[in-house]
């Protein structure tokens, strides 16, 4: 039904998933790469960070209790990290309690809660990726 | 107080029962006793009990009308009639008393809202409202009269009822100005229940500050001299018994809300725990409706959504298990099925069916066959526990070290990682329900924080023990499991 409804990539999108619990992080990443998305996949806040910087993605799947640095302070450390790296849109998935509600304070662009909907984060990856013009690596 | 001439009035604080002896010992002073500080002739009296309270007030007043002291009695409706009523049996002509002014009764209710300025008495409009009542009574008989004026107010009482602490304070201070310019006696009187709880201990001070005498309740002043001194000791032991047991509770409250807190800290765990496998499971059946619809559903991503889907399954039962066996735990016991094994093959057994990770595990078996009278499925529970937390809790690559030894009667089993560690104190609250070591959940390592105290539960049930050790931070955990041997020679089978 989505896949109707959808138009077309015009090119090919870069997702970043920081994800811990492995499971998720596959369903999230065959289900984008089966969608046309290029995706990378960290469970470490530093690392994902740092690739931010040099792969520029066009959204961040971010969950938020994460080993190491959890998921709040990557959203923070990521505001601080020049544009536009700095400037990526961010999608909390998270099962944590109150985490969806915690979205604007983290200056994250949208919150789904776990477990999901496929078609809704294929959705809300859409709406983003209208709203904001993709830019080149 | 500037009055200091007026007709002797002995008042006893031992009424009812030593009033009608004349007894020596008053309490409130008269007006020759009443001077030098400002608060001397002022007076609170302490009651429980209207029975009490009434004879009291009432012989302060007669003592006053009979030696043609004016009265002023400011009161509640009940005690106004309620006294009267006793001045009558006493014998003073209440009627003719107060026909001739002698004896002057006004509501306190009314008489205080005459003065309250955004609910605290103001000066003017108390001086303004007080002042004349005290002056009419003090120019009575065109001045022949032999002494001051005796007033009995419950104002005060009504304002602390009311929950006006601090007004209740400001109008004994305005009764003290008062009497710079003014002659009087002034008796107050408060219903201790007015002070029930621990935090009127400082407004009752307060009062207690602004008079010159204090006269305590009944069941203290009703009692003979050589009696006091016991009752005052009571007391101070009553006193000392209460501040010990409101620490105990105190105590006892803390604990109930640090173990409330845990419970929230768990469920917002639990949830969080819990969501991820169902997320995987939930993803994972929608991942292969998609697949099938497009006709990419081979038998290799069957195999690989399978393994997934199995593997969440079974993540989602360990949680859930874990969940039951707390509340079997908590309810009294875990059943058992125990027979005689050997631990240094089940050990060896748990060993080889790790799943495939980064840390090798090296397994020291000292002494086999090691054996002891056990449930196997409980006790390879907490070895997969024990092996399962080293893993979680140690960089990846570093070796987890399992040894299997006999000491003494005990058979031991130690599993030990070069991982995170153990701050200081946190030895023993691992064991706690939900209880996570600060590195474990700063780190935000995930768990329920259920596996160790169920471990313990468990080994204890075997009368045996689970224990942590580390050095510290960084410095790695040795987990020790001990369970008493079995050594019966003839008992090789299963019972």
């Amino acid at each position: 039904m989505t896949d109707r409804m959808r138009p077309p990539i015009a090119e090919q999108h870069r997702i970043l998933i920081l994800e811990d619990e492995f499971g998720v992080a596959m369903v999230l990443s065959e289900l984008l790469e089966s969608e046309g998305y290029a995706v990378r996949h960290f469970v470490d806040g530093m690392a994902a960070l740092r690739a931010t910087e040099r792969w520029l993605p066009h959204v961040i799947l971010l969950d938020l209790t994460l080993p190491g640095m959890d998921g709040r302070e990557f959203a923070r450390a990521l505001r601080e990290l020049p544009a536009p790296a700095g400037a990526t849109p961010v999608v909390l998935i998270t099962g944590a309690l109150g985490g969806v509600e915690s979205a604007p304070e983290l200056g994250a662009q949208a919150a789904i809660r776990k477990p999901f909907d496929l078609d809704l984060v294929l959705d809300t990856l859409h709406r983003l990726l209208a709203s904001s013009p993709a830019s080149e690596p | 107080m500037s009055i200091s001439t007026g007709a002797p009035g002995p008042y006893s604080g031992r009424l009812p029962r030593g009033s009608e002896t004349g007894t020596p010992s008053a309490l409130i002073p008269t007006f020759e006793q009443a001077t030098g500080s400002v608060h001397a002739g002022h007076t609170v009296q302490f009651y429980d009990d209207d029975a009490f309270l009434v004879p009291a007030v009432a012989q302060f007043l007669a003592t006053g009308i009979r030696a043609g002291d004016a009265s002023l009695v400011i009161a509640t409706a009940a005690h106004r009639q309620a006294f009267a009523q006793q001045l009558l049996q006493q014998g003073v002509d209440v009627l003719g008393a107060r026909r001739s002014g002698l004896l002057s009764m006004v509501d306190a209710r009314r008489t205080v809202s005459s003065f309250m300025v955004a609910g605290m008495p103001d000066a003017a409009r108390f001086a303004a409202t007080i002042g004349p009542l005290i002056e009419r009574d003090g120019e009575l008989d065109g001045g022949t009269r032999s002494g001051g004026v005796r007033a009995y107010g419950e104002m005060v009482d009504l304002l602390w009822r009311d929950g006006n602490a601090p007004a209740a304070v400001r109008l004994e201070e305005l009764w003290n100005e008062l009497s710079a310019s003014h002659d009087f006696l002034l008796l107050c009187a408060y219903s201790m229940s007015g002070f029930g709880q621990a935090e009127d201990a400082a407004g009752f001070r307060e009062i207690i500050a602004q008079h010159g005498q204090v006269v305590p309740t009944e069941r203290y002043t009703g009692l003979e001299d050589d009696e006091r001194l016991g009752e005052i000791s009571r007391l101070q032991q009553r006193a000392l018994a209460l501040e010990s047991e409101i620490e105990r509770r105190e105590g006892v409250e803390q604990r109930l809300r640090d173990a409330l807190a845990a419970r929230e800290e768990f469920l917002s765990i639990a949830s969080h725990e819990l969501r991820n496998p169902i997320a995987t499971i939930f993803g994972t059946t929608q991942l292969m409706g998609r697949a099938l619809k497009r006709g990419s559903l081979d038998g290799q991503r069957i195999a690989q959504y399978s393994a997934v889907l199995e593997s969440s399954s079974a993540q989602l039962a360990r949680m859930t298990d874990d969940l039951l066996d707390v509340a079997r735990l908590e309810r009294g016991s875990v059943d058992l099925r125990m027979q005689r094994i050997d631990l240094a093959a089940l050990v060896a057994d748990v060993v080889s069916r790790q799943p495939w990770t980064n840390h090798p595990v090296q397994l020291h078996v000292e002494s086999a066959p090691l054996w002891a009278m056990a449930d196997a499925d409980r006790i390879e529970q907490v070895i997969s526990n024990l092996l399962d937390n080293g893993l979680k809790y140690s960089p990846e690559g570093r070796p987890i070290h399992v040894a299997v030894r006999r000491d003494g009667a005990n058979a031991l089993v130690e599993v030990t990682d070069e991982g995170i560690g153990l701050p200081a104190g946190f030895e023993e609250k691992i064991f706690t329900p939900f209880g996570r070591a600060l590195n474990a959940v700063e780190g935000n390592i995930p768990g329920l924080g259920l596996g160790l105290y169920l471990s313990r539960g468990i080994a204890r049930q075997h009368d045996g023990d689970l224990s942590a050790h580390s050095a510290g931070p960084g410095e790695g955990t040795m987990m020790l499991l001990t369970l008493p041997c079995d050594d019966r020679p003839d008992a090789a089978t299963d019972r």
